[in-house]
């Protein structure tokens, strides 16, 4: 059966590639993008994602516009998205929440975590 | 006019002491028939009098006191307080303060009121509207569980557990929101499951829409799950996106401890309360029907009251799950009562699925008392493991929808292998099989399609799909065609030929094995061809139906009994005219064949006519277990509140009694259980001080004599204290000189009478024995009282039973005709007046080397006073009349045995014995009267009184 496909967004190569070795892993197939405009190309292309974690401070569109926009799309809407944050701020846990966020990370962010998160999602 | 004061006072108290000593007993009457509104409401008017009193005669302490007393009785009435025994206790402590407020205003002493008192009353009535709404708010919460919780689930969780182990409650509380958003909660449950050794989901399907009104972003199913697992309750949590959207509940101690109600119940009562279900069942039906099309309140209320009923009887037998079902329905129909929640088609939905649960449960009781009921349990509506009542219309749709499917499946498997994602397509399919199949109520259908979904989610080639769809596709092929015979399958997999089959099929075993033996397939072959077919027959099975019925019980109405018992009775004293009629023909000339075939009809009728009387008599008859059920309860709780340790032993030997007799019993019966346990036995230490054993032992034993029903109060306490009654006695007043034990033992039927230095919560307030006493003498019966200091006591009560057709001895006296029960009757005799002597005042005479006491019925009759010179006078008339004296040896209900000299014998007969008119009740020595065949009447003498 082909893997599952997982959708990271984050304009830090370094947590691109954590959780990208974590992602493959666990056996998921991964894609990268650097910020929310790339994220969306991307996430048009690729419909059939299952899960897409997307970091909230990025140039050119920042995570909560990036969900916005998508979860207005009908045929990506339910795609579940969790959100990496630098500290656990509460208002940007609210307004990821307002927006369709499920789930959050928080930098920086153990193997466990990441793993917990995915099978807490996606089983 | 001048108003004194004082003299109203007087008044006042007297009248306030009464009310005061009957609120006493009715509190306790209360206590043990908590739903009785009557006593509740006449203890209420009871204070509250006497609150307006007080006030008017300007004691307003006592007033005020009563005030507040008043109030939480109120709110008991209403129903807001629940009658507790620490409610019981407050009000009985309460009632007593009032009565020492009287007390020292009648003695003229100062005093003030004990503001702590108050405040405990207030405490109570003041919180319960608060509390109230917490109580039930917490235990709604925490018995969240066991409306879904059944026998069955609870069996297999026991059955599954294991140590380390726990049992969870989980409800999803997950809104539309997270579901939009992406997240499933079908994955936190794959969680749960993959992680739970036992997994059972409890859905609510009635919240799913209709096709037409399905949203695909909104959440209708939050199942209930129960499960064994060993992850903590923290480690739950955490599968969830948030603590919050889930709801946990640790019941594990409440599974362990759960013990199956049904092997607590004796068969009798439990049978009582089942054929009560089956009466109510048809209106039940028939008004949940009328509700579904009207929606009127009419029906609803019915439906309440319905519901009710049950919910009050299964309590009263200890039906926990069957109780909490039909409470949280009761609540939810109250809601729609009130317009709190609108009805519409989910909420009948709803309706039926806990009837249905409910029904389950009784279901199960039925079959494990082997019993057949009149109720058609199977509500159409309802998802049961059974789908043999599918409605006509609702299985043609059903298999139209099926074979259309079942002839899209083989093609879309053939193009598994070019097309991958057509697994897609198959698995949709299946799951819109799994739909119908809900929809439809059929569920072997959703059941078959949901394991098939399941293992489907993970298989690509084209084999492993068909083989994984083999046992849906039989289930298909059982609908639309019908089941196939063994050979006729492993014909169609190819797997054998037409010749082999033909073969195998001229010998004589099962197919199966012949061919497994020619070698010609292996038997796993056979076991999934069996499998197949055995699918296939279930699926057939839904398409046909059948419903059994059998009648086996009627109510009647008292009423009618009644009256037909009368009936009964009257024509047994036609008849005895009939035969009065026929003596005279006798003597007519030329009768003597049309005499002897009239005769010999009369017996047939005589017969017939007894047996009805006493078959319509039966009737009434309940047995008297029913009357005893609730006593074991009774001593139990004395015995935990005192901290004593009592064993209750009944030996009722299959005791019938006539129901209203049943009913009236019941008080005086608890009052003298109650008094044995807090006044006869003692508490442990002082048991064993005295070298008696414990628990202390209280029996109640119930038989037939004659025709009494004698009921035995034995307990092995401490007994009476014939001292202190005495000292009790001449305080009151009354005479204590020589007094034979029985009648120092009757005192405490006084009322008012009471030697108990500590007035207890149950008793020692003198109020109890005389109700007893009143109660049983109103019912014609008669009181015992046994007892010895230090070993116990005996309470007798003798209860003739119903009117019926009794066998007397007539005699006469003085030309007038008298019945004597036979049952008191040893024996008749003669004795020549020489044998019977004198001594002092009493005559006596020997009789079989036993010396008995012998009256005169003349002499009884006419209160003639007996002294020695009468007596003298008496014996010397008869020597001198008469040469030989009819007596009758007689024997008392007590067996005390006596002679009675009467005129003359006369026959024995049966006769219906009247109770003595209201006016005439004070001769003591006639119990009853009847009426003869040619007219006369006939008094029944009452043996014991004479």
């Amino acid at each position: 059966m082909p893997s599952k496909k997982i959708l990271i967004l984050d304009d830090t190569q370094s947590i691109r590639s954590l959780l990208a070795m974590t992602l493959k892993q666990m056996g998921y197939t991964v894609i990268e993008a650097v910020d929310g405009l790339d994220g969306l190309e991307k996430l048009k292309a690729n419909p059939d994602v299952s899960l897409v974690f997307s970091d909230y401070n990025m140039p050119n569109k920042n995570g909560i516009e990036f969900i916005k926009e998508f979860k207005s799309i009908s045929n990506l809407r339910a795609i579940p998205v969790v959100l990496l944050t630098t500290e656990s701020e509460d208002e940007k846990k609210a307004e990821g929440r307002s927006v369709g966020a499920l789930a959050w990370l928080t930098k920086p962010f153990k193997v466990e975590n990441i793993q917990a998160v995915v099978k807490k999602i996606l089983g | 006019m001048e108003i004194d004061l004082e003299e109203c006072r007087k008044l006042f108290y007297v009248e306030a002491r009464e009310i005061l000593e009957k609120s006493n007993s009715l509190i306790l009457q209360a206590e043990a028939e908590p739903e009785n509104l009557d006593l509740l409401n006449s203890l209420f008017r009871g204070i509250h009098s006497i609150k307006g009193t007080a006030g008017s005669v300007e004691l307003f302490q006592i007033s005020e006191f009563a005030h507040h007393l008043e109030s939480l009785l109120s709110q008991i009435r209403d129903k807001k307080i629940s009658i507790s025994s620490e409610i019981v206790d407050l009000i009985l402590n309460s009632l007593d303060y009032l009565e020492s407020l009287v007390k020292m205003s009648e003695s003229n002493l100062d005093y003030k009121l004990d503001e702590e008192k108050i405040k405990s009353i207030q405490a109570v009535y003041d919180s319960s509207s608060k509390k109230k709404l917490e109580v039930e708010s917490s235990q709604k919460e925490s018995k969240k569980f066991l409306e879904f919780l059944s026998s069955e689930i609870v069996l297999e969780i026991k059955q599954n557990l294991e140590k380390g182990k726990f049992v969870y409650f989980i409800e999803i509380l997950y809104t539309d929101q997270e579901f939009q958003f992406g997240y499933d909660p079908f994955v936190l449950l794959k969680n749960l499951q993959n992680n739970s050794k036992y997994y059972k989901a409890i859905t609510d399907l009635s919240k799913l829409p209709s096709w037409e009104s399905f949203e695909m972003d909104t959440l209708y199913l939050r199942p209930k799950i129960f499960c064994i697992t060993n992850l903590s309750l923290e480690e739950i949590f955490d599968l969830a996106l948030d603590r919050k959207l889930l709801y946990v509940e640790d019941i594990s101690d409440y599974v362990k401890d759960f013990k199956f109600e049904i092997t607590n119940i004796e068969p009798e009562i439990l049978r009582e309360f089942l054929i009560s279900v089956d009466d109510i069942y048809t209106f039940l039906e028939k008004a949940l029907f009328e509700y579904e099309k009207t929606y009127s309140l009419d029906s609803l209320n019915k439906l309440f009251r319905y519901i009710h009923t049950i919910k009050g009887d299964a309590d009263y037998i200890g039906l926990r799950t069957i109780v909490s079902l039909t409470h949280n329905l009761e609540n939810y129909l109250d809601k729609l009562r009130k317009g709190v929640e609108q009805p519409s088609k989910s909420s009948v939905e709803y309706i039926f699925e806990v009837l249905d649960k409910v029904f389950t449960e009784i279901r199960e009781l039925n079959l494990k008392l082997n019993r057949t009921t009149t109720a058609n349990w199977e509500f159409p509506k309802s998802k049961q493991n059974n789908s043999t009542n599918v409605p006509l219309e609702t299985q043609e749709a059903y298999l139209e929808q099926v074979k259309q499917i079942y002839e899209i499946l083989p093609s879309l498997l053939d193009s598994l292998e070019e097309n991958p994602t057509a697994i897609k397509s198959i698995i949709r399919l299946v799951k819109t099989i799994q739909t119908i199949s809900e929809n439809s109520g059929i569920l072997e259908g959703v059941s078959l399609a949901k394991a098939t979904i399941t293992k489907l989610e993970g298989a690509t080639k084209k084999e492993e799909v068909k083989a994984l769809l083999l046992e849906l596709e039989a289930f298909l092929h059982g609908l639309v065609k019908g089941p196939q015979k063994l050979g006729e399958i492993l014909l169609e997999q190819k797997v054998i030929s037409q010749v082999d089959l033909e073969e195998a099929l001229n010998k004589q075993k099962p197919i199966g094995e012949i061919l497994v033996e020619s070698g010609k397939v292996t038997p796993e072959v056979i076991q999934k061809a069996l499998q197949k077919q055995r699918i296939e027959h279930v699926a057939k099975e839904i398409t046909t139906k059948s419903i059994e019925f059998s009648k086996s019980t009627i109510r009647i109405d008292e009423k009618k009994i009644d009256k037909f018992y009368s009936l009964a009775s009257e024509l047994i004293i036609a008849k005895n005219t009939y035969d009065f009629y026929l003596s005279k023909l006798q003597f007519i000339q030329g009768s003597e064949e049309i005499y002897k075939s009239l005769k010999e009809n009369l017996y047939v009728i005589s017969r017939l006519a007894n047996e009805m009387q006493t078959g319509i008599l039966s009737l009434r008859m309940i047995p008297i277990q029913t009357l005893f059920q609730k006593y074991p309860k009774v001593v139990r709780d004395i015995a935990r509140r005192e901290k004593k340790e009592i064993e209750l032993i009944i030996e009722e030997n299959r005791v019938e009694i006539d129901k209203k007799i049943a009913d009236a019993l019941s008080e005086p019966l608890i009052h003298i259980v109650r008094n044995a346990c807090d006044h006869g036995i003692e508490t442990p230490e002082i048991r064993k001080k005295q070298g008696k054993k414990t628990p202390g032992i209280i029996l109640l034993k119930a038989s037939y004599e004659g025709n009494h029903v004698v009921i035995q109060i034995k307990d092995d306490g401490k007994g009476l204290d014939k001292q202190k009654i005495l000292d009790k006695a001449s305080k009151l007043g009354y005479n204590t000189q020589n007094l034979s034990d029985r009648e120092i033992f009757n005192f405490i039927f006084l009322p008012g009478f009471s030697t108990a230095e500590q007035v207890t919560e149950i008793s020692g307030r003198g109020v109890g024995m005389d109700v007893v006493y009143s109660t049983i003498k109103s019912l014609d019966g008669l009181v015992f009282v046994e007892s010895t200091s230090g070993f116990g006591t005996e309470i007798t009560l003798s209860i003739p039973m119903s009117i019926g057709i009794s066998k007397v001895l007539v005699v006469s006296c003085e030309n007038l005709k008298y019945a004597i029960p036979l049952e008191n009757v040893i024996q008749t005799l003669k004795l020549s007046p020489t044998e019977i002597h004198i001594s002092q005042n009493q005559m006596f005479f020997s009789f079989r080397e036993e010396v008995f006491l012998v009256e005169s019925l003349r002499q009884k009759l006419s209160h003639e006073e007996k002294t020695y010179f009468s007596q003298v006078e008496f014996l010397e008339n008869l020597q001198s009349k008469q040469l030989e004296v009819p007596i009758v040896l007689l024997k008392t209900s007590q067996n005390f045995k006596f002679g009675l000299i009467v005129d003359k014998h006369e026959k024995s007969t049966e006769i219906a014995i009247k109770p003595m008119p209201q006016k005439l009740k004070n001769v003591e020595i006639i119990s009853g009267v009847s009426i003869m065949g040619d007219g006369s009447i006939l008094q029944v003498l009452n043996v014991d009184k004479l």
